[in-house]
């Protein structure tokens, strides 16, 4: 298990294989109030305001270089799988914008919102799978990894098979 | 309060030059730069297009400042930058358009010390694009200005 270090809007999150040293540091530096054990995930959440203080002691015990490599190893497998089910992922966008256009152009709904927002998703990913590793910006690997989440539901999915 | 990057203006595009500022505390590019850069760097992305109540967006006027990630002269520990993550660097500045740059007067000024009567210091003075590559590798290594 790799650990991994994420900074999300709320809280620092620090995914870490089991280390007692590492945990007492955590619990001797960070106060209770702003750090949260999150046992269905199993990571700790450090609230922002000790974010520079949860990295120090997160670089203490582990290698930040594994983490990147780790997380570049993460970034070209999303891109591998989604070169990879490059024709489902065609098939799904001619399936939105079918259910798209059963709408009116005026029409405000959520569901037709959302479809397109999907729809802009997987059509930047393809784009964006392509692109050599070290020149996607943040917001691109964040919308690759977006897109292959919601590649993995079911409801998306079903779109295609209609 | 979320800060999220605009996909319209935020991406490197290939057909105009970036734009940087040197601080006293690190170099200002507008926009973002590339992710893995980016972590090797220890740069953070700044963004002044925020929420409210989980999706009210904030409008932003047109006197402030675009998005922009701060490539810090040091690491975390107080260490120089390897040689070659800040030549990565400059290749990705001198790519495509190139970039113009621009020396500020001022420290970089933390977002949060803005308010409605403290307005970000004018401190940008476009410049031609530079060639001088071991002048600004220098002022990168040393923060000090060229």
């Amino acid at each position: 298990m790799n650990a991994t270090i994420e900074k999300t809007a709320t809280q620092i999150v620090l995914k870490t294989p089991y280390n007692r040293e590492f945990i007492d540091a955590l619990k001797s530096e960070i106060p209770y109030t702003e750090r949260k054990w999150d046992s269905y995930h199993k990571v700790w959440g450090v609230s922002l305001s000790y974010a520079e203080k949860a990295e120090a002691i997160f670089s203490r015990y582990f290698e930040t270089g594994e983490v990147l490599d780790a997380e570049i190893a993460q970034i070209q497998a999303n891109q591998a799988w989604i070169i990879e089910n490059k024709a489902h992922i065609e098939e799904i966008i001619s399936a939105l914008d079918t259910a798209i256009s059963g709408y009116s152009y005026r029409s405000k709904s959520s569901i037709k919102g959302r479809m397109c927002r999907d729809r802009a998703l997987l059509q930047h990913s393809l784009r964006n799978a392509e692109i050599p590793v070290e020149q996607l910006v943040e917001l691109q690997v964040r919308g690759l990894s977006a897109a292959v989440k919601l590649l993995e539901t079911e409801t998306i999915n079903s779109l295609a098979r209609r | 309060m979320t800060f999220y990057a605009n996909p319209h203006r935020d991406l490197p595009a290939p057909w105009k030059q970036k734009r940087a500022i040197f601080y006293a505390q690190g170099l200002k590019v507008y926009g973002q730069i590339p992710y893995i850069l980016q972590r090797r760097l220890g740069a953070e992305f700044f963004s002044n297009s925020g929420t409210i109540f989980g999706g009210a967006s904030l409008l932003t006027t047109s006197s402030m400042e675009d998005n922009y990630t701060v490539v810090p002269y040091r690491q975390r520990d107080g260490t120089l930058h390897s040689q070659e993550v800040l030549n990565t660097l400059y290749k990705w500045l001198m790519a495509d358009k190139g970039f113009q740059w621009a020396i500020a007067v001022d420290f970089h000024v933390n977002i949060k010390q803005w308010n409605a009567w403290n307005w970000p210091p004018e401190t940008w003075i476009p410049g031609e694009p530079e060639q001088k590559e071991m002048l600004v590798q220098l002022f990168l290594v040393s923060g000090k200005a060229p």
